[in-house]
């Protein structure tokens, strides 16, 4: 016998049947059902196969802590895997595909995988696939690896919009604490949001029900509502707080129907968690068959949707609360036979069979309940009974997961056997069930309290509940159960205890404990009593394991929001990007920015068109855009102290016109960035950072302007956004400037020597100009307000084309630097490049002043000889060396002496060039050595970075 | 080579974006200059009796007005680039800035949904405008019952293309 549905009971609308599909069955509920009472009632146990042993499953709960029933749903074409039955609404039409089978959870015989649990116990796989390497293993390990599966055609809609929101007060659950807390606050006037996962607030009492202030509870839910309301809250249903994290900030997710769902960002003055309580289940010999669920779940699926457990029910409970449920059962014509583990207990209905220290010992059935073993009672040890359903309530625990997110701490409390959470030591105000007190009377107060209530409590009736503690009992013949999603018995902890993994955090990482999708909701306490128990502990001395979000699984979709594809990190846009576009650049991200790799039509040889590029920019003169390089103003009076400090290379003696290439460390001596500083004045710098280093670069000079000087002497300004940069390069560049209408000022070396700056106008205002160059050969970079730019870009487009040149692409540009030896941060460095490393020695050796990562330069690591240093390499033959390849001896053992960093055609030389980073590298000039890489080896020649003009006399031509 | 298919850059002069209650649009670029240091004595002197605002503050249509940014800097917003030299001025320092930021104009009755989706409001008045702005860090202050929101201009492309978005989800 199983689940069926009560004439009457419920609040579902019999006129309105939906139909739905469970592995391809028709099956119908109706409208109001959620997928977990729509099972129940249409008579379906198995509704799934366990993670590890496969073996049958059927409905537990009813709200976040199912670990059973889950389901990949289909509904639209849109597959949702691993949905939980208990919070899904039923609409027409769905198709559930139950998990962790092959052909559905009732099709399958008994699985092998359990016939040989004896075989499987935890932790097997890391003692068995070692043997034989994991490799062998693991994929048919992944194929069997649980759960739903995704659907390839499946993509989610990014279209969950995220509302940030501050109010006075939030209150995270709407049971009957919850309620009298929120009513209390806003009754002071406080802007109360109500937060519940449930479609309406009520909590318990919507399926207990109750009188509240001598009348029926959806009085007192009404009111609250609307003194909520009133006072400018909000009362928010179907929505999760997922998460509490720093700052007050607290994540709730909204499913809404019709519309997509809702991800909130909420911070309040006050939260108080009313968030009630999870019952407890019952350990003995096949707890986990179909047909064993929660005393609480069966009353709540009989109470709001009419759906019953079964008929021949044993309610096993250790506490009151399950009275009510078992009243309730009897009540819809059920015959129910109470087995309480106390000796007393309160009374029952006639017609209720009432068996006082009785405890379950076993259940029978392969794939579902059919009788029960007890021990105890009025027959005595060994009794047997015959019985579909057992509903079980082994206490409650409470919802202490935010309260413990929020940085909370737990106090153990006898009376209840449960933890809770200590007051004042997390912003959470805990009430009610969740603060351990039980009873609705009991909740009304508490919340009211809690909340500074003004007058008296709402009233009500109802003791508060007796709950006598039970434990796991490691003795019991059988297996138990005590983490049903992930497949863990009390065996396995007694294994685990046994193999010395006894902290709860070990114990949860040997066995899986917990680590499921539900949380360890129901399991973890077992766990962690089991363990307590095994090791003669108390279960404060125990522990428990770190709480983290998410407290119930939310959809990435909902996290993610709206932010898919181009949103998901967007790139910084050059404000001449239009101009390039049309000018057939193939745009692509460079750290952070979208920039022109090459030019040319769609299809291209994207390798042909850089080296044709180069090749143009050596022989000729090339352009393109430098925007993104820094421009971060440095001024004050302080400003040179300043620079020095947080720069390698001294910028205090270099005159008010003039430009220096300069390198930044970090605070471990590492370099960080390099770049070009101009000074415009005594007190006024421009440092050029490059263009993926901006904002760090100006965070360590904001940092050291701000804990290392007076801040009122030096100030800085980063403007590099609002410049567009222009650089022309190549022997043909000065022509370009005097043919471009520019001032002819410029173009006079005397003027404007190598490394030299000026601040000029030109028709269309402000221009900068600065004689650096990263490719070898005459530069001038242009800079012009962002505004102008297109101006510039018209006005040198012109000149460079009549001077036979061309705009050229990143790729172009760094082949000219690497011929020349030029470093790019990040690519030709690591995270252990020093200067000294990269030739830079003298400030290393001469400075004497602090600078920013001085002291880390001395260290015996980084005096070691052997240190990676930056070299060329020269190879015969037309073919590049590949970037990462590793750099070996000719004879000896092979060994990595370091790796190719950079490589490429040299458009100047004419050969293949890289740059490499090589043990002890400057001192082996001229040696021949081996680049290995996937299995071929390259011969080469270790030689000076620089492979093009090394007099730099082409900077001057 | 080519990661990914990157739509243009947005917004252009001119652009708009209309939703049900709320319409986004850009601003023409004006004047703009950093100041740091005494950002108080670089008021006064550059644009007398300009108020200093901060987050949501009420910026004058038809006037100068200082955006604080940080304790000792603001951007000085004026109906025109001004012509001041960049550099240290004896206790204050200042930079053209008139094209760092791209300016937009939010308004509509259900630009109050688009601001919540945007941007976390500190719990009380901020002295600073800076803010982060469906996740750019931006100024925002109101004008004339409308928010304008300063974006840096490499990344206005980013917001356009979040709050294109955004406004259809209203």
């Amino acid at each position: 016998m199983s689940g069926w549905r009560h004439p009457t009971a419920g609040h579902v609308d019999r006129t309105r049947p939906v139909r739905f599909f469970l592995d391809g069955r028709p099956l119908e509920g109706f409208a109001g059902d959620t997928l977990a009472s729509a099972l129940l009632a249409s008579g379906e146990r198995v509704l799934g196969r366990s993670f590890k042993y496969r073996r049958p499953r059927g409905l537990w709960g009813m709200g976040g802590e199912e670990p059973n029933a889950l389901f990949d749903v289909t509904e639209n074409g849109h597959t949702t895997p691993n949905v939980r039955a208990t919070s899904l609404p039923l609409r027409e039409g769905m198709a559930l595909r139950s998990v962790n089978t092959a052909g559905g959870g009732t099709a399958l015989a008994p699985s092998l995988i359990d016939l040989a649990q004896r075989f499987l116990p935890a932790g097997f796989y890391y003692k068995t696939f070692m043997a034989g390497g994991w490799m062998r293993w693991e994929p048919m390990i992944r194929r069997m690896a649980g759960l739903g599966r995704l659907d390839p055609g499946t993509v989610p809609v990014a279209d969950a919009p995220a509302v940030n929101i501050r109010c006075d007060v939030l209150v995270i659950g709407g049971g009957p604490a919850g309620l009298a807390a929120a009513r209390a606050k806003a009754r002071q006037g406080a802007a109360v949001w109500l937060v519940d996962e449930a479609p309406e607030i009520g909590g318990s009492l919507r399926w207990r029900g109750g009188q509240i202030e001598g009348a029926d509870w959806h009085a007192f839910q009404r009111d609250v509502a609307e003194t909520v309301a009133s006072a400018g809250g909000r009362v928010l249903p179907d929505t999760s707080v997922w998460g509490a994290f720093d700052h007050g900030l607290y994540a709730a997710w909204e499913r809404r129907s019709g519309h997509p769902d809702r991800h909130w960002r909420l911070r309040a003055r006050d939260v108080v968690l009313a968030t009630g309580a999870i019952e407890r289940p019952l350990w003995f010999a096949n707890n986990d068959l179909p047909g064993v669920m929660s005393a609480e779940a069966a009353l709540h699926h009989l109470s709001l949707f009419g759906a019953v457990a079964g008929r021949r029910v044993v309610v096993a409970t250790t506490n009151d609360s399950a009275y009510f449920a078992a009243e309730a059962l009897a009540a819809a014509g059920c015959r129910v036979t109470i087995a309480d583990t106390r000796q007393n207990g309160p009374t029952v209905s006639d017609g209720v069979a009432h068996l006082l220290g009785a405890s379950l010992q076993r259940a029978h059935g392969s794939r579902s309940v059919g009788r029960v073993t007890l021990n105890g009672g009025p027959d005595g040890a060994g009794a047997e009974f015959d019985a579909d359903t057992i509903l079980v309530s082994g206490g409650w625990t409470p919802s202490v997961h935010l309260h413990c997110q929020a940085g909370g701490k737990l106090d153990w409390r006898t009376d209840i056997d449960a933890l809770v959470p200590r007051a004042g030591t997390s912003p959470l105000k805990a009430v009610g069930a969740a603060a351990g007190t039980f009873g609705l009377a009991a909740s009304l107060q508490e919340g009211h309290r809690v909340a500074g209530g003004d007058g008296p409590a709402p009233r009500a009736e109802g003791a508060t509940w007796h709950i006598a503690p039970v434990r796991p009992d490691p003795t019991l013949t059988g297996r138990q159960w005590v983490d049903l999603q992930n497949d863990v018995t009390v065996k396995d902890v007694a294994l685990a205890a046994r193999e010395g993994y006894r902290s709860v955090e070990h114990l949860k990482r040997y066995t899986t404990l917990g680590m499921a999708t539900d949380q360890g909701r129901t399991s973890n306490f077992a766990g962690l009593a089991a363990m307590a128990a095994l090791t003669g502990r108390t279960i404060p001395e125990t522990g428990t394991t770190t709480y983290r979000p998410p407290f119930a699984p939310v959809p990435l979709g909902v996290i993610g929001g709206t932010r898919r594809g181009e949103r998901f990190a967007p790139l910084k846009r050059l404000p001449l990007e239009a101009a390039h576009r049309s000018q057939g650049a193939l745009m692509r991200e460079y750290g952070w920015w979208l920039r022109p790799a090459v030019y040319g039509e769609d299809g291209l040889d994207e390798n042909a068109a850089a080296d044709d590029e180069a090749r143009v920019a050596r022989e000729r003169v090339g352009l393109y855009d430098a925007s993104p390089l820094g421009k971060i103003e440095v001024l004050g009076p302080g400003a040179a102290e300043l620079m020095d400090f947080c720069g390698y290379i001294r910028m205090s003696t270099l005159a008010p016109g003039r430009a220096r290439y300069g390198l930044m460390l970090n605070e471990t001596g590492v370099v960080h960035d390099d770049g070009v500083v101009l000074r415009l004045a005594e007190d006024r710098f421009i440092l050029s950072a490059s263009s993926s280093h901006v904002a760090s670069v100006r965070l360590i000079l904001e940092e050291a302007r701000q804990d290392r000087f007076d801040p009122s002497r030096v100030v800085l300004h980063d403007v590099t956004d609002g410049w567009v940069t222009l650089t022309v390069t190549g022997p043909r560049a000065g022509a370009v400037l005097a043919s471009a209408g520019l001032p002819e000022a410029l173009c006079d070396d005397a003027a404007l020597p190598h490394m030299g700056v000026v601040e000029t106008r030109w028709a269309h205002g402000r221009l900068r100009v600065t004689r650096v160059s990263f490719t070898g050969d005459r530069s001038y970079e242009l800079s012009v307000p962002a505004r102008h730019g297109r101006a510039l870009h018209a006005v040198l487009d012109g000149a460079v084309t009549a001077e036979g040149g061309r705009w050229i692409g990143l790729e172009a540009v760094l082949r000219l630097r690497a011929e020349k030896g030029y470093i790019l941060i990040g690519k030709d460095t690591d995270g252990i490049t020093m200067p000294h490393d990269l030739g830079w020695t003298r400030p290393r050796e001469k400075r004497s002043d602090e600078f920013f990562g001085r002291r880390a330069l001395f260290t015996p690591e980084a005096s070691r000889p052997d240190r990676r240093q930056l070299v060329g390499l020269s190879v015969e033959g037309a073919e590049a060396l590949p970037v990462g390849a590793h750099v070996v001896p000719t004879e000896g053992a092979r060994r990595s002496l370091g790796f190719v960093t950079s490589s490429g055609h040299g458009p100047g030389v004419g050969r293949p060039v890289a740059l490499a980073m090589i043990e002890g590298g400057r001192g082996l000039m001229g040696a021949r050595v081996d680049v290995f890489h996937l299995g071929a080896v390259v011969p080469a020649r270790i030689e000076a970075p620089c492979a093009f003009d090394p007099a730099g006399k082409r900077l001057h031509a | 080579m080519r990661e990914r298919r990157w739509s243009r850059a947005r917004p252009d002069p001119g652009d708009v974006i209309e939703g049900t209650g709320v319409r986004v649009r850009t601003l023409e670029a004006r004047g703009a200059m950093l100041i740091s240091g005494d950002v108080a004595a670089g008021v006064a002197k550059l644009a007398p009796g300009s108020p200093v605002l901060g987050l949501l503050g009420e910026l004058p249509s038809t006037a100068t007005a200082c955006l604080r940014i940080a304790r000792d800097r603001g951007l000085l917003l004026s109906l025109a680039p001004l012509e001041t030299e960049d550099g240290w001025h004896g206790a204050f320092a200042t930079s053209a800035a008139d094209d760092v930021y791209v300016a937009l104009d939010i308004r509509g009755p259900k630009s109050g949904g688009l601001r919540e989706a945007c941007m976390a409001e500190p719990p009380s008045p901020s002295p600073s405008a800076a803010i982060q702005f469906a996740g750019h860090t931006c100024l925002v202050v109101r004008e004339d019952r409308g928010l304008r929101v300063l974006v840096p201009r490499s990344e206005a492309t980013g917001l356009w293309a979040m709050l294109d978005r955004t406004v259809r989800s209203l």
